[in-house]
């Protein structure tokens, strides 16, 4: 506080000891900027500050005053967000006048403004006003600098992308090499973020960015690859004409051209830009793996886009591969690599043909590009376009005994998806896998699992090596089994796969093979644990073992439908279509034995339902994709645990184990529970429907059944649900209901147990349309995230006691459909919450998906230094009654849709 | 101003790579190298060429090395001693350190060995390195106030550069030997993007186009590798440097990654020597290598064991590398004699063979057995891999840094003449660069770049700093084109007494005292009437003016048609009506009969198209009332 009297005073003085037309000297305005930078600055000084040097800033020329003034300015915006309004103020009126000032002062008022404008929303439409033109007369001065800056900072000015982008297309001719480079970054940058449609300005663009590729900067190569990449792209799509192919292929050659380019980050970009192409023709696409020009490639000449007299040699794409691969720089090689990965899928030929090439990577010596080539590899595997040769496979094979346990992995990746065609390849990859085993133990798990793969591949092929190693498996003579041998056991291991096979009906393994396995079950079933647990890997062994000849079908049928289940989640290459497949076959086996486990809810049996209801729920929770089925099926699993718990207390009622309110409590979580499950997800079908309601009104008659729990309004609820329900389809549950519910109407004896007992009879999961409640896969998940805009416990926001503050949120909605009404609620402790109603129709973006940003007052701050809110998204159910009479807040229940948010805040330091 | 190069060596064939380039006044000679075919005077290039009376000091500026091979130095001893060059050296590093080992070698063989008289002795090659200035890479030495040299990455051999030189605006490129493509322990040749006015490259492999060395690698690997599981000894016989220590590499890395267990041994002498220059010299390595120094020198071979003779007859698998190369005697026989009858040991023969080598036999078809001489002949059983690599780069190669140099012309040395007049051809009709493929002893002469310093007016220079681009649409209307219309504009003054001066071309004017004239061409064109009754209604031009303006604009909608009151312009096309009686412009007589209206057009040079468009619209036009 001294110090800044001290500073304050010293400045004031040096003020008035100038002369009074001339501006302070630099002293005393870097004594300005050392009281401003200081935090605990108070906003008197901040102002007089502003005052003293603002009048200068109009009257002088002097640029060494003016850019430290300017500085100093901004540091008062940045510090002191109340005075950004007059700082904005004073320096646009400052740019607007003084075009006569040099252009590097305009150059960074300009960016005072756009930093003050970037905190402030509402002055970024003032800064419209002027951007433009003092955007284009700064940029079309002499300084070189300044230009730079101002195409690099473009994109943060309000300017409109056509004009903008004629004068990066424009810039791209200036000498300076730095301003070309960021006149083609700028063009790039914003032709992702706007639609061009113009085909002149598209053309212009992609030739003169082939221009420069021939560039003398490197820099600017490298940037006009990039260029040339994205709108030769556009200039391909925007034809319309039938000769697409032919312009597509130009484009490839002409990013071919640069894969030789003598800079390393030219050569990179080149095959990173390879890499965007999906349309080539195959011969095109054959003579990247052949320096030499092939026969079929011969003569052709494509028109070169920027020069109409040239023309683009296929000669150029020769090898492009060949030299890429055998780069000095890894960066090169793994770009390389990456780029032959990705344009396999467009030709077969080609990724036959390459297989040779990445086969002789797997010696590169450096580590990433060999992983690369593996994955490359599996990739191949994976969309079976893996055809691999003997020539090929031993080089291969060797990868299986790499020091590196990361290769390894890798290698052995590869041969989880391959399929193989001849017998002895199998055998050799087979010695592979064993000797793999044998050098390194610790590999175990991971090679049985891969041998289990490999074995339900290749059925045909497993059988027969199982048939010539049986002498191996067997006990010798003295009767002593080797199981303890890892050879024998990866044998076992292979042929128990066997039977698993599409190839293999029947199942022709000798079946003690089977009982065999069983004694390494501990070993197997870890090593097979993401395939099948070791439950069903007991009851498939037992199985298996126990008849001659296995009719393997029908049994296999389970097994494989949870093999199924968890390798399609598994894998990563599986679209979202199938991960929604997986998961409702997941919730038809689950719902299959829902029935079962209510019979035992019903007897009592609460401790053992829970478990496997635990249980059941990890193993969905395990699933790595979330979708909207595997979040319905958790929801409905905690439901059904909330459910098995209440039943205890009808149940077995006199367990005195039981607290007080226990019962309430929980009926009040069961509740919850099923508002979520019926109101957070859309596109239930009838059955799936009429289900849930059913659920409710399970829920809602035990709770009318005891003194307890008893509400009128639960009552009424019950009611409503089953109208709603009369509304859908008349069960025998709905119908039986119904009775009760007059029967109740004549009694009104409060509460009613009579009821109760049949009530629970009837409702079973048979009877009802749980047996149909196969989910149709259509179901979508209602939620929202809230995120706070860097507003954390270590950087409050400030408020003022008494005061409303603003509460900044980032807000995403997921298909949330328009007409439904949300709310964001703010709690205090314990206080009453305070709501505020979300307009949908005043943000962009579509039911699956909106973003915006909303600003909102919290009206009821504590008289407190510090506070905190916790701030969360609902959404009304609508179909409830209306139960809550709260002024200006939601008429129904609240279904949460996000998790709660923390905002903090704080009072500002407060001045002595 | 003239580049002249005079080849002394290595044109049109390969070997004695010699040239000296004359630029400005100065002369360097690039490589002096000794051909290993010839054992008469055409050994040596022939220096008379250069100086008649022998002060070859003042006759050269320097003598510039780009590597330690002996088709590249091999001469250089017995130049600056017996023939008394005395003037600045230039080579690299690892040239410096490793070419004496190279020429000791060679020395060596020629005495000891076929008992020659000895062209230069040891403290020849001493007193000659004495000489030597050591350059780094891109490290621009001045040799004196006009010349400047830089060394650029060259791959082939360790410390293998290709050179940079200028004169005053005369710049060239000597490229010595090079590879576009890196090995196990070389990187790519790197340059700079230069102006250029020559470049003398090599042209070695002027026609092949070689595939990717990796399936090589492969098939070696594999065969060694089979070999030693199976118990065998592998024999690589090979030269010193360079291939040694890239194989050696090769294997290392390889033995590392399976955890193969079985020895490696280097035969004593020059390769041990050798490796230890290797591991000091990381930074003329390539990436990989430079990379992994940190934590490990690649050189220092870690599967490498320490080589005793007793290991030739000593039980187990093994691998050896020994000198020399293509098994033309010394260790690398002596072990091939011990090992060549077990079918389990493998020789690996890396790259070229001359005919007459044990190697070469041994290339060419299986034999069973090699007759030594008359006494003693050797039963090979065992297995034979060749293995073809080179440090040379392809033709594609060429061509690539050909393309991106660019310069004005190419020469090409260090090849073989059918090859070269091929490649020359290529260069000339795809790069459309001049180049010559001289023989020896023949003087290429070409001409080189001289800049001129000119003064500049400042609204020139104020006009060249502003931006002022330009859109306008292509030739086939099908996309804009961007044009800066600053970096074009100037125009060159020189006046007597003054220096030459460009200046802007509105300047220009003022500067010569002269009003700007042009020549406006002229036309005076007649028009029909359509009938009599228009002419005698007293209209006024102005009507005229107003019916060819409608007309005008129907005919040319594409042209910038302008009503102006008295007359109609179109671009720089002026029309109005003509009311004289005799005009200067009015060609031929109106024909009677019909009433005949004239209008004058005039326009200037530049808009001679647009004026012939509006002539042919007057000249069919038929006005007046209907």
């Amino acid at each position: 506080m001294e110090m800044e009297g001290r500073i304050r005073a010293k400045f004031e003085e040096s003020i008035k000891s100038e002369l009074d037309d001339s501006p302070p000297s630099i002293d005393s305005v870097s004594l300005a900027r050392a009281l401003i930078m200081n935090p605990s600055t108070s906003e008197a000084t901040a102002n007089l500050v502003f005052q003293t040097l603002s009048p200068f800033l109009k009257s002088t020329h002097d640029s060494l005053y003016l850019r430290h003034t300017l500085c100093c300015l901004s540091d008062i915006a940045v510090n002191f967000s109340s005075l950004s309004r007059r700082v904005f103020e004073l320096v646009r009126s400052f740019s607007l006048n003084c075009s006569e000032n040099s252009p590097r002062i305009l150059a960074q008022a300009l960016s005072v403004l756009v930093l003050i404008s970037e905190s402030v929303e509402d002055l970024l439409c003032e800064l419209n006003e002027l951007n433009e033109s003092l955007f284009l007369s700064i940029g079309f001065q002499h300084c070189v600098a300044v230009r730079h800056w101002l195409l690099l900072n473009a994109e943060r000015l309000p300017i409109r992308p056509h004009l903008l982008l004629t004068t990066f297309l424009g810039f791209s001719k200036d000498p300076y090499p730095y301003v070309r480079k960021a006149a083609l970054d700028g063009q790039v940058h914003l032709c992702k973020s706007i639609v061009v449609e113009d085909r002149t300005i598209i053309k212009g663009c992609y030739f003169r960015s082939a221009e420069l590729l021939n560039d003398m900067e490197d820099s600017v190569r490298s940037a006009a690859v990039r260029a040339v990449a994205q709108w030769g792209q556009l200039f391909v799509t925007c034809n319309h004409n039938n000769n697409t192919k032919h312009l597509s292929d130009a484009l490839f050659i002409l990013l071919c051209s640069m894969v030789r380019d003598m800079a390393i980050g030219v050569r990179i970009e080149a095959f990173d830009a390879l890499g965007q192409i999906n349309d080539v023709s195959e011969d095109i696409l054959l003579q990247t793996l052949s320096k030499k020009v092939l026969p079929i490639n011969k003569g052709k000449k494509y028109p070169k886009p920027c020069s109409m007299n040239q023309e683009l040699e296929v000669a150029l794409v020769a090898g492009a591969f060949v030299h890429g691969l055998e780069d000095e720089f890894n960066e090169v090689r793994t770009s390389a690599c990456r780029t032959m990965n990705k344009l396999t899928s467009v030709s077969a030929v080609f990724s036959k043909e390459s297989l040779s090439f990445l086969m002789d990577m797997v010696n590169d010596d450096s580590m990433v590009v060999r992983l690369k080539v593996l994955e490359t590899m599996h990739y191949m595997a994976t969309s079976n376009h893996l055809n691999m040769q003997e020539t090929h496979i031993h080089m291969f094979l060797f990868m299986l005994v790499d020091t590196s346990p990361l290769i390894r992995t890798s290698a052995r990746n590869v041969f989880r998806a391959i399929r193989l065609r001849e017998k002895a390849l199998f055998k050799l990859s087979m010695d592979a896998l064993l000797e793999n085993l044998e050098l390194y133990p610790q590999d175990e798990a991971d090679v049985f699992s891969v041998l289990f793969d490999f074995g339900r591949h290749h059925g045909n092929f497993a059988l027969k090596v199982i048939e010539d190693v049986s002498d191996e498996i067997e006990p010798s003579c003295e009767g002593k089994l080797n199981f303890d041998s890892r050879r024998v056991a990866a044998f076992l291991v292979l042929a128990i796969s066997v039977p698993l096979s599409h190839q293999q009906k029947i199942c022709n393994i000798q079946p003690r093979l089977f009982s065999y396995a069983v004694t390494l079950l501990g070993r197997i079933s870890h090593a097979l644990r993401d395939t099948m647990d070791q439950h069903t890997l007991l009851r498939y062994l037992s199985h298996c073992s126990q008849s001659a000849i296995i009719s393997a079908e029908e049994f296999c049928f389970e097994i494989k439908e949870k093999m199924t289940l968890s390798t399609h989640i598994g894998s990563q290459t599986n679209s979202d279509n199938e991960l929604t497949n997986a998961a409702t076959c997941m919730s038809r086996l689950l719902f299959g034995k829902m029935e079962r486990t209510w019979q035992l809810v019903k007897y009592g049996y609460t401790r053992e339902v829970l478990k496997m209801l635990g249980n059941w729920e990890e193993e969905v929770a395990g699933v790595k994709y979330e979708t909207s089925v595997s979040t319905f099926i958790l929801l409905y699993l905690r439901m059904m645990k909330l459910l098995a718990k209440v039943m205890v207390h009808f149940v077995s009622p006199c367990n005195l184990g039981h607290k007080l309110g226990e019962l309430s409590i929980l009926l009040g979580n069961l509740n919850t529970s099923l508002l979520d499950i019926r109101h957070k997800f859309i596109g239930y079908t009838k059955e799936e429907e009429l289900h849930i309601l059913e659920l409710i009104c399970l829920s809602h008659t035990l709770s009318i059944s005891r003194i307890e729990t008893y509400d009128c309004s639960t009552l009424k609820k019950l009611y409503a649900v089953v109208s709603q329900m009369e509304s859908l389809q008349n069960t025998n549950f709905v119908i039986e209901l119904r009775n009760l519910l007059s029967e109740i109407g004549e009694s009104s004896s409060i509460p009613v147990p009579t009821p109760l007992q049949k009530v629970i009879d009837i409702f079973s999961f048979k009877t009802t349309s749980c047996s149909n409640f196969l989910l149709s896969g259509h179901l979508k998940h209602i939620k929202a995230e809230i995120n706070t805009c860097d507003n954390e416990f270590e950087n409050p926001s400030i408020f003022i006691a008494g005061l409303p503050v603003g509460v900044t949120l980032r807000i995403s909605l997921f298909n949330v459909p328009s007409k439904s009404r949300i709310w964001i609620q703010m709690k205090l402790g314990m206080d009453f919450p305070q709501f505020v109603f979300l307009d949908l129709e005043l943000f962009e973006g579509c039911d699956e998906f909106r973003k915006f940003m909303f600003t909102t007052p919290f009206f009821k701050t504590p008289k407190v230094d510090k506070f905190a809110i916790k701030v969360s998204i609902g959404m009304e159910c609508l179909s409830e009654i209306r139960s809550l009479r709260r002024h200006g807040g939601p008429r129904c229940d609240l279904v949460c849709l996000c998790e709660e948010v923390e905002l903090f805040f704080s009072q500002p330091a407060k001045v002595l | 101003m003239t580049i002249s190069s005079l080849v002394l060596g290595a044109g049109q064939e390969v070997g004695k790579s010699c040239v000296v380039v004359s630029i400005n006044g100065k002369r360097i000679m690039f490589d002096c190298g000794m051909h290993m075919g010839h054992l008469d005077h055409r050994r040596y290039p022939d220096f008379s060429l250069i100086s008649k009376s022998g002060d070859f000091d003042s006759a050269l500026t320097c003598i510039i090395i780009t590597h330690f091979h002996l088709d590249h130095i091999g001469a250089l001893p017995y130049f600056t001693e017996v023939c008394g060059y005395n003037g600045p050296i230039y080579m690299t590093y690892p040239t410096k350190a490793l070419a004496p080992l190279m020429l000791e070698d060679y020395r060596k063989v020629m005495v000891e060995r076929r008992g020659e008289e000895e062209q230069f002795s040891s403290d020849h090659i001493l007193e000659c390195m004495k000489k030597v200035t050591v350059v780094d890479l891109k490290q621009t030495i001045y040799v004196d106030d006009a010349l400047q040299i830089r060394a650029y990455y060259a791959g082939h051999v360790i410390g293998a550069a290709m050179f940079y030189a200028k004169v005053g605006d005369s710049t060239m490129v000597y490229t010595g030997d090079y590879n576009m493509t890196p090995d196990r322990h070389l990187g790519a040749a790197q340059i700079d993007r230069l102006q250029l006015d020559l470049v003398i490259t090599e042209s070695t492999y002027a026609t092949t186009v070689r595939d990717s060395k990796h399936a090589r690698e492969r098939e070696f690997l594999k065969a060694v590798h089979k070999c030693v599981a199976s118990g065998g000894k592998v024999l690589i016989p090979t030269l010193a440097l360079g291939r040694a220590q890239e194989l050696c590499m090769l294997l290392d890395d390889y033995w590392e990654r399976m955890d193969i267990k079985v020895p490696i041994y280097f035969s004593a002498g020059l390769t041990i020597q050798a490796n230890m220059y290797y591991k000091m010299l990381i930074n003329w390595t390539n990436q990989k290598v430079k990379d992994t120094y940190a934590s490990r020198n690649a050189f220092d071979f870690k599967n490498v064991c320490s080589f005793d003779r007793s290991i030739i007859n000593a039980p187990g698998p093994c691998v050896l590398f020994a000198t020399p190369g293509m098994l033309i005697g010394g260790f690398s026989l002596e072990v091939f004699k011990q090992w060549a009858p077990d079918e389990l040991n493998l020789v690996t023969l890396p790259g070229y063979c001359p005919v007459e080598t044990i190697g070469h036999s041994l290339m060419s078809g299986k034999p069973t057995k090699i007759v030594l001489d008359d006494k003693k002949q050797i039963d090979v059983r065992c297995q034979i891999h060749q293995l073809s690599f080179s440090a040379h780069t392809d033709s594609k190669g060429i061509m690539d840094l050909m393309k991106f140099l660019a310069p004005k012309h190419v020469i090409l040395v260090h090849g073989e003449k059918p090859k070269m007049t091929s490649l020359k051809a290529k260069i000339e009709s795809e790069l459309n660069i001049q180049c010559f493929d001289p023989a020896n002893n023949t003087t290429v002469t070409i001409p080189s770049t001289n800049y001129a310093v000119v003064d500049q007016s400042p609204t020139f220079v104020k006009s060249s700093t502003t931006p002022n681009f330009k859109f306008l649409l292509s030739p086939d209307k099908s996309h804009l084109v961007v044009s800066d219309l600053r970096v074009a504009e100037g125009i060159l003054v020189s006046e007597n007494n003054s220096k030459t001066k460009v200046v802007h071309q509105d300047e220009l004017l003022a500067m010569v005292g002269e009003n700007k004239h042009g020549i406006q061409f002229a036309y005076c064109c007649p028009v029909s009437i359509r009938n009599e009754e228009s002419t005698k209604k007293m209209v006024d031009n102005c009507y005229w003016i107003r019916c060819l303006y409608s007309s005008l604009l129907s005919e040319l909608p594409e042209e910038n048609v302008r009503d102006c009151g008295e007359n109609i312009t179109v671009e720089s096309v002026c029309v109005s009506v003509c009311m004289k009686e005799k005009c200067d412009y009015r060609i031929g007589i109106s024909c009677s009969g019909a009433k005949i209206l004239h209008f004058c057009c005039s326009w200037f040079m530049p808009d001679e198209i647009v004026a012939t468009k509006v002539i042919s619209v007057l000249k069919n036009l038929v006005i007046g009332f209907e």
